[in-house]
């Protein structure tokens, strides 16, 4: 346990089996969820290698059996209870393995936000969540986000990063300004169904996803700016999710010349980007770099100017969760661990106090 | 491979000059494939047993401190060239569960960088002197203490 009580923005509770589902899903869909087992997420794999024997961590199987994540007692227990977790944003990726268009998709995103509610949010007063939404469906997506905006237990829009087309592009409009109605972030996380992550096609190990994930998150981010997004949408509020941080200094200093220099091409765009970056944008820490030099990684938070905006996460249960207590490439001051582990999550999220227990 | 390190009572008794022997527990608590955690003057130690070997090191991954004890134990692969693999079972090597850090159960060398990183790695035998057993049942920290019950085999670690 450490002081002060930490948020952890980013753990991943999943489905005990997948026929869970079905208690929240209309019969008539049963019988498509059963034959499309499996098939949806083959189709639509973008990744031809995977961590070590899967994604989680290998210590973190519940005692009851079931995958890591899909215990809330062991949730509780191995996570929350044991670093003194006060608020856990729960984000199960679920959507990866759903189909992302029509009524089908809809309904499968709109079964899992009903189990998530049921089951998990409004069973600790610590937990609260995403909601899940079919991404390459927008405007099914923003029915989603409305039917969920005055239900508390959500905090953020779940956005899956590896989408068909940068979310700049006009077609996502719709679930953008729902989120931005609605008062919540968008969350874009690792994961999805679309694109290629790199900007020149796919690559063969893992390692390499791994490494070039900031790829995605640099598209969206630049998509997200130069559409004008944020001039059309100025309550929205975007976190990015597993990204890594580091790297922002270089591309605003880019991104800022390339705008001074070819700013009529983006004639929506009234602002530096730098600075609709720093209004608008929250990320995550997980997982950490870790620089040669440790001090190199305070230097660089320091050039992007972020100490507000930088959010604690573990990722629990993935393999490549970080340990609140061990994590950390430097010592913080005290300033600053209130903010990343606390603060500036409380700044972009709207928990409630007094939400309704069954 | 069940090689067995039994240590005579001068062995032992010219290494409790340097280094202190602790008893962890008995033999039949650490069979073939057991993987476990143990307290030794307030630092967690894990003990494997590989194939009747016995190894063990500081219970805490470098990196960010998990449990090594919960980490997997496997041989190790090996490539002497561009597309030659090999699996060399004689080698024992634990896999961090949170990172995928790899360490030779040995020598606590890292796989990816052994001179630099690495995880204390400690001697560890089996031994049923009974002097050693009443005097380091006697000798350390109240946490320490083993009741010694009956002659027997037990496992024995040196700090």
């Amino acid at each position: 346990v450490i002081t002060p009580p930490i948020i952890d923005c980013d753990v991943h509770n999943g489905l005990r089996s997948r026929d869970d589902l079905k208690d929240y899903l209309p019969s008539r869909w049963h019988r498509y969820y059963d034959d499309s087992a499996g098939w949806v997420s083959a189709a639509g794999s973008v990744v031809p290698s995977a961590p070590r024997r899967g994604v989680f961590r290998h210590d973190a199987t519940p005692p009851e059996g079931g995958p890591p994540g899909s215990s809330l007692d062991y949730l509780k227990a191995h996570l929350l209870d044991a670093w003194g977790v006060e608020r856990a944003v729960l984000s199960p990726l679920e959507s990866i393995e759903f189909a992302q268009h029509g009524e089908d998709g809809g309904a499968l995103h709109t079964a899992l936000n009903d189990w998530l509610v049921d089951r998990w949010l409004t069973q600790d007063e610590r937990l609260c969540g995403s909601i899940s939404v079919p991404v390459e469906d927008p405007t099914r997506a923003a029915v989603e986000i409305r039917l969920r905006s005055s239900d508390e237990n959500f905090v953020q829009v779940l956005v899956l990063a590896s989408t068909r087309d940068p979310l700049g592009n006009a077609r996502y409009r719709p679930m953008l300004e729902a989120a931005a109605d609605a008062g919540l972030p968008i969350a874009i996380h690792v994961g999805g169904h679309g694109g290629t992550l790199t900007s020149c096609g796919p690559f063969r190990y893992y390692l390499e996803r791994r490494a070039l994930y900031p790829h995605a998150f640099q598209t969206h981010l630049v998509s997200m700016i130069t559409n004008g997004v944020f001039e059309a949408l100025p309550e929205l509020r975007v976190i990015m999710m597993e990204s890594g941080f580091v790297w922002l200094p270089s591309l605003l200093w880019r991104l800022d010349r390339a705008w001074r220099d070819l700013g009529p091409e983006a004639t929506r765009l009234g602002r530096a980007p730098s600075e609709i970056v720093r209004r608008h944008f929250w990320f995550s820490t997980q997982p950490i770099d870790e620089p040669a030099a440790r001090g190199d990684w305070l230097q660089t938070l320091d050039w992007t100017g972020m100490h507000d905006r930088l959010m604690f996460a573990t990722d629990y249960p993935h393999w490549d969760f970080d340990a609140p207590d061990q994590a950390l490439p430097v010592e913080f001051d005290d300033d600053l661990r209130k903010k990343v582990f606390s603060e500036n999550a409380k700044s972009v999220y709207t928990f409630s106090s007094a939400r309704a227990r069954t | 491979m069940s090689t067995r390190t039994t240590l005579s009572s001068k062995r032992l008794a010219s290494s409790l000059v340097t280094v202190t022997a602790h008893v962890v527990g008995k033999l039949e608590e650490f069979p073939p494939g057991a993987r476990r955690s143990v307290t030794v003057g307030g630092r967690a130690i894990a003990v494997f047993n590989v194939y009747g070997k016995l190894f063990a090191l500081r219970d805490n991954c470098p990196h960010q401190g998990a449990s090594l004890s919960a980490g997997t134990v496997t041989g190790s692969i090996t490539s002497p060239g561009p597309g030659c693999y090999g699996y060399d079972r004689n080698r024992a090597v634990v896999t961090c569960p949170w990172h995928g850090w790899g360490f030779d159960l040995c020598s606590g060398r890292s796989e990816f960088d052994p001179q630099r990183t690495r995880v204390r790695a400690y001697d560890v035998g089996i031994t049923s002197d009974a002097a050693l057993l009443r005097k380091t049942a006697d000798d350390p920290g109240p946490a320490e203490v083993l009741r010694i019950e009956n002659e027997g085999d037990y496992v024995v670690v040196f700090t």
